[in-house]
């Protein structure tokens, strides 16, 4: 069966290509979300997560994008490793 | 202050490295610090060593580029991690946090998100089409010799941009940390780097990158547990300090430069998101591990090794104003760091490790530098004998004795131009150049990648049209923006405001490639059009056709 180019089945690659957008939005979504507060409103960043706290909010949300960057590549990897050669 | 020239241009990447000017101002030589030159020198031996094993195994094309294909997720993730994480990372981004407090972090969070955008859209495809360069993958139904002749070009120009920032924060930093005269620091560096590439190839660039992320990565450990630890491990506690003693105060806590800027804002944030992805030392890693599946985990543990690395910079960021800004010790008359700003990570490591954790740094530090540069290296010869002579000179007709001898060749001629370029640029300001890279990157290998990997009506004249488009673009609006045109030639006003110009220059890139693409009526796009339809389904890499 002749298939095209490097593409597999078409559904199949549909929903391949699908959750890789889904995750890569994901990501831009969180990035850019973090830019547009840090350009509208900084002085939200610069506050403070609790009252009396130090950690500020630009922390929280810095940390949480380097955290979930590594947990949404791991769960890339492990959804198309587990259902591929 | 000196520093204040990396967010100024916005220009630090994390794979970047001192600025030369950022030393050149300050005083000039370092001290001898002889537990640095001990590490040093054991560093050096065993990498050396490793070339030497390295080079027995290296027989083939597949050996010398590819490191024949046996390297594991774990070991290609940490060798992709130390690409990634340079003395930049490690001084640069330290020094940024020193002086603008949260506003280096901004630059550390976006580098984060660069591995999994590389995973999502390009590792296994890219993988899966390419032998040792991606300029296969694009190439794989396009025509070769433009597609190569292009891909060679880009590959090139950010290779030497690259090498170019490298080599000159090499020779300050070696001067500094073991007094050194800044020629034999870049005579060093080069002859080392050459040995690595030349006679090992990949499988000693890969292993010297192991080596020396490993030992990046427990140092930078270290030196955090270290300073948590000089506040009972309360973060808070640690910003409370450095919030008392910053000039700045509490403004230190949040970001402040990206509101001065919105678009180039954003525009830094595509150019450190997506730029990772055209990096072509970087994807050139994906074709030393065995299959799709291990180029995917090995991006898992790449992206996990240096986000911790990042996170480790939120500690000993903030950690060095609160230990060194303070501290009369490591501050000259003026009240500035000694050596310069971005010494203020070794003289954090001296603060809370002595003598030899500052010598273990400084050591790896070089390391770093070392292991990067060959990378480039490798990189920028396999494009010259790979792309170039392999397959456009020679279309492809198997030659592999040759074409390693070119490889070597080719390695010793961008060694001694690295280092010529080294000298010529030694008291220029190069930050600029790696924002540089990172637009370079983005506007012209990423986008014809991208495209050449996911979009069927992509044809030979839209991917060389759209990618040259790209890159003059990168490189113009880069020297008409402020970094270049204000910063280092001195005008007044910048011709282009938005600095980096990725956001321009990026989707002008994609715009062009579809546009070029669509209204083709070449042959040649007849010819890739019609192509699309007939490939098979390919598992491996299938030898060039000449078209």
């Amino acid at each position: 069966m002749k298939r095209i180019y490097g593409l597999e089945e078409d559904s199949i690659k549909r929903e391949k290509v699908s959750f890789a957008l889904v995750l890569t939005a994901a990501e831009v979504a969180m990035l850019f979300g973090f830019i547009l507060i840090g350009v509208i409103s900084p002085a939200t960043m610069a506050a403070p997560v609790a009252e009396g706290a130090t950690v500020t909010w630009g922390f929280a949300y810095g940390i949480v994008i380097v955290i979930v960057s590594v947990l949404l590549t791991g769960l890339y990897v492990w959804v198309e490793n587990r259902s591929s050669v | 202050m000196k520093i204040r020239c990396y967010v100024a241009r916005g220009a630090a990447a994390s794979s970047g490295v001192v600025s030369g000017q950022c030393f050149a101002a300050e005083s000039g030589h370092g001290g001898l610090n002889l537990v640095a030159i001990v590490f040093f020198i054991i560093f050096v031996l065993a990498t050396l060593f490793i070339t030497y094993w390295a080079s027995k195994r290296t027989k083939s094309t597949d050996d010398f580029y590819a490191a024949g294909g046996q390297i594991t997720g774990l070991q290609n993730g940490l060798a992709i991690a130390g690409d990634y994480m340079s003395a930049g990372t490690f001084l640069g981004f330290t020094a940024l946090v020193y002086s603008s407090g949260f506003d280096g972090l901004v630059y550390v969070v976006e580098c984060a998100t660069g591995m999994p955008i590389l995973v999502f859209l390009i590792a296994s495809r890219l993988r899966r089409l390419g032998k040792y360069t991606f300029a296969d993958a694009v190439s794989a139904r396009l025509a070769e010799r433009p597609v190569r002749i292009f891909s060679a070009s880009a590959t090139l120009c950010i290779v030497s941009l690259y090498l170019v920032a490298q080599m000159v924060g090499a020779g300050q930093l070696i001067k500094l940390l073991f007094g050194l005269d800044y020629l034999y620091a870049e005579f060093v560096v080069g002859i080392l780097m050459m040995c690595y590439v030349a006679f090992g190839g990949m499988i000693a660039t890969t292993w010297v990158q192991i080596v020396k992320a490993t030992l990046l990565l427990i140092g930078g450990l270290v030196m955090a547990f270290l300073v948590l630890s000089e506040f009972h491990f309360n973060f808070s506690e640690l910003l409370r300090r450095a919030v008392s003693i910053h000039p700045q105060g509490a403004a230190i806590l949040g970001p402040r430069f990206l509101a001065k800027d919105p678009i180039s804002a954003f525009s830094l944030g595509l150019a450190l998101m997506f730029g990772t992805s055209g990096l072509p030392h970087i994807l050139m890693r994906f074709f030393t591990v065995p299959s799709e599946r291990v180029a995917r985990t090995s991006v898992f543990w790449a992206s996990l090794f240096m986000n911790l690395f990042f996170a480790i910079v939120f500690v000993i960021g903030f950690g060095t104003i609160a230990l060194v800004a303070s501290n009369p010790a490591f501050l000259d008359s003026a009240g500035k760091p000694l050596g310069g700003g971005n010494m203020v990570a070794l003289h954090l490591a001296n603060a809370v490790g002595g003598n030899v954790l500052l010598g273990f740094m400084s050591a790896v530090a070089f390391a770093t530098i070392l292991a990067v540069v060959s990378g480039l290296t490798l990189a920028g010869s396999a494009a010259v004998s790979h792309d170039l002579y392999a397959c456009v000179f020679r279309k492809g007709a198997p030659d592999q004795k040759n074409e390693v001898r070119v490889s070597r060749v080719s390695t010793l001629v961008l060694g001694i131009v690295a280092v010529m370029l080294g000298i010529v640029f030694q008291t220029q300001n190069v930050a600029y150049m790696l924002s540089l890279t990172f637009s370079v990157a983005c506007s012209s290998t990423f986008p014809v990648l991208l495209l050449a990997l996911y979009w069927k009506r992509l044809t030979t004249v839209g991917a060389v049209v759209g990618g040259s488009v790209g890159l003059i673009s990168a490189v113009l609006l880069t020297i008409a923006g402020p970094a270049v045109w204000v910063n280092v030639l001195g005008n007044s006003t910048p011709l282009f405001p938005i600095d980096p110009p990725t956001i321009v220059s990026m989707p002008l890139a994609f715009a062009t490639c579809w546009l070029v693409s669509v209204l083709d009526r070449t042959r040649q796009g007849k010819l890739d059009r019609a192509v699309v339809g007939e490939f098979t389904d390919r598992e491996t890499y299938i030898e060039p056709i000449s078209h």
